[in-house]
């Protein structure tokens, strides 16, 4: 039974249209929401860490306080709703872009908290030590903070952009048609007559994007950590050759010496 | 007792007759966190070549006070001339900062930079603004001359990238074999023990050419068996003239090194003076009664 209900479901470009259609909203929505929340979240965790240095911008800090705790404070389902039947009211306006700005907003909540937590994870020492060679706070931030805070940003980002993904399958809330509402589709009565088919199915679109962006996370820690210790070798290895240069030449001149005595 | 006390004063005023050359002069500096005033008022002036100990209790502002010279700290009150320039109001501060190295009790090196970069990173950061900002007036200069604008002898500045590169290269390397730690050039600093590391730091510090350096107690977070190679690397630079000032709980090092002691309570100078003066007969009962506990 059940295997029959899936080989009617494979087999079938009906459903495969709907299941890719709902697929790609899906896509488009969840890397849209991401770009906007990275952007949000970037301006938002620099006006902060700006704010505790400079007491002019504190109107902004308090602005971006209020944004982070009203976004991680409420549904997200809640504030998809506020947006779409509450602000953006106008006839005719794309849903999905109503979706991509809802889910931005809300991640970069959390996208800011992640970055302002990497941030402060880095020793005070390191930004006073900068700071006391005469460097500015942007260069310390830019070429001593912020080297040393993505090692830690990077996994909490990852995190975020896989939440984020799945949250998504809210969207049907307010009438769009994303991966997880094509399940519900192509389960009903006069379709295949059967949920549980289509929804198992689903899953696995969501869990092979998951795990596809698991492995960039990896991807993108590793090159990290791997840097430093490559650069290590390479400079250990340049140093090497270089000395060998050198005690050659040394050598060479000695053995000049040498000849030139005996003249 | 009183003519050998009578002596010392005199020596500690010909002393100060004799290099009046002040580098820092501190008016009146008070800092609070909050409430809680952690410096009440300190005056004091720094003279070219004088090796200044600060000791004191545990919480008595001896770090805040020296983090307040660089700035590092911003003073609640009172006012801070490096070389005559009041560096609590200047715009520059990161130009008066260069001139100050700073040694810290964690030594603070970039763990992201490896142990020549460390030491690089500033100066070649520095000198690279310093060539752009000569070479937008240079251009700046060519463009007015080409309207007919005339102006001093315009050269090209004879720098470049490349050279200035290899200038703090050399000086890292330089500097890194004073301290015999050239093969470790190219090592991340997490590899390295506390002793080396904050040798590392204090040669950082001196590849900006600074005219003081201000040690926060720079061997409290070493093990006792690196204590004297960073104790040695600082005598060092004190007998080679290096203006230096040094929160420390070395007793013995302050003694041997220092020409000037100040003894903080409660963030004032409570006393101060040569060392003989300080640790041989010294006057404030609180002085008396820290000495008794350290000694
Ligand atoms: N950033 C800060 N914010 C609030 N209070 C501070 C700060 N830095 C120092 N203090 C307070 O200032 C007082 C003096 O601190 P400071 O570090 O200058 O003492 P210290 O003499 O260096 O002591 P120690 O010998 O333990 O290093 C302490 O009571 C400390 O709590
Ligand atoms: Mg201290």
């Amino acid at each position: 039974m059940f295997f029959e209900t899936l080989w009617e479901l494979v087999t079938s470009s009906k459903y495969w249209g709907t299941i890719l259609e709902g697929f790609y909203t899906t896509v488009i929505i969840a890397c849209g929401a991401a770009v906007l929340g990275l952007a949000l979240g970037i301006i938002v965790a620099v006006v902060k860490i700006a704010a505790k240095k400079n007491k002019k911008l504190k109107f902004f800090e308090v602005i971006c306080d209020l944004y982070v705790s009203i976004i991680r404070g409420t549904p997200v389902a809640l504030q998809l709703f506020i947006l779409a039947f509450g602000i953006l009211t106008i006839r005719g306006f794309p849903l999905e872009i109503t979706a991509i700005i809802a889910f931005g907003i809300n991640s970069g909540a959390y996208v800011a908290e992640s970055l302002r937590g990497g941030i402060q994870s880095v020793d005070a020492g390191q930004d006073e030590a900068a700071r006391s060679l005469g460097l500015s706070g942007m260069q310390s931030m830019r070429y001593i903070i912020v080297p040393q805070a993505i090692k830690s940003v990077i996994p909490a980002i990852g995190n975020e952009l896989i939440a984020l993904l799945k949250e998504t399958s809210i969207v049907s809330m307010i009438g769009i048609t994303d991966l997880t509402f094509a399940a519900k589709i192509i389960g009903a009565g006069h379709e295949l007559a059967n949920y549980l088919v289509p929804m198992l199915f689903v899953a696995l679109f969501y869990l092979a994007v998951v795990y596809l962006l698991i492995f960039f996370i990896r991807m993108i820690e590793r090159h990290f950590q791997q840097s430093e210790q490559h650069a290590d070798e390479r400079k250990l290895e340049k140093c090497r050759i270089r000395m060998e240069k050198r005690l050659r030449a040394i050598d060479e001149r000695y053995m000049k010496e040498c000849t030139n005595g005996e003249n | 007792m009183k003519t050998d006390m009578q002596e010392i004063k005199d020596q500690a005023a010909a002393q100060k007759g004799e290099q009046e050359d002040v580098l820092i002069d501190i008016c009146g500096l008070q800092k609070s966190f909050g409430k809680n005033a952690v410096l009440r008022g300190i005056d004091t002036k720094i003279c070219r070549g004088e090796k200044v100990a600060i000791i004191g209790p545990s919480g008595s502002g001896k770090s805040t006070f020296l983090r307040c010279l660089n700035l590092l700290e911003e003073p609640t009150e009172g006012n801070i001339y490096f070389e005559g320039e009041d560096i609590v109001h200047t715009k520059h501060i990161n130009e008066c900062r260069r001139k100050m190295g700073m040694v810290f009790q964690h030594f603070n090196l970039f763990n992201n930079l490896t142990v020549i970069e460390n030491i690089m990173f500033a100066p070649v950061k520095l000198a690279k603004q310093r060539l752009k900002k000569q070479k937008a007036h240079y251009r700046w200069q060519k463009f007015k001359r080409f309207f007919g604008a005339k102006g001093e002898e315009l050269s090209a500045p004879n720098d470049s990238v490349a050279k200035i590169e290899k200038a703090a290269k050399d000086r890292a390397m330089q500097l890194l074999a004073r301290i015999g730690l050239a093969d470790k050039a190219s090592v991340y600093p997490s590899t390295l023990s506390g002793g080396q590391r904050q040798r590392i730091a204090i040669v950082r510090a001196l590849a900006m050419n600074p005219k003081v350096m201000l040690f926060d107690e720079p061997t409290s977070a070493l093990d006792p068996e690196m204590v004297g190679e960073v104790l040695e690397l600082i005598k060092e630079l004190a007998d080679e003239g290096m203006t230096m000032v040094i929160v420390t709980h070395e007793m013995g090092f302050a003694r041997e090194v220092a020409t000037r002691v100040l003894f903080m309570a409660d963030g004032k100078i409570a006393e101060q003076g040569p060392p003989a003066q300080i640790f041989g007969a010294p006057q404030n009962a609180r002085l008396r009664d820290f000495l008794s506990k350290v000694l």
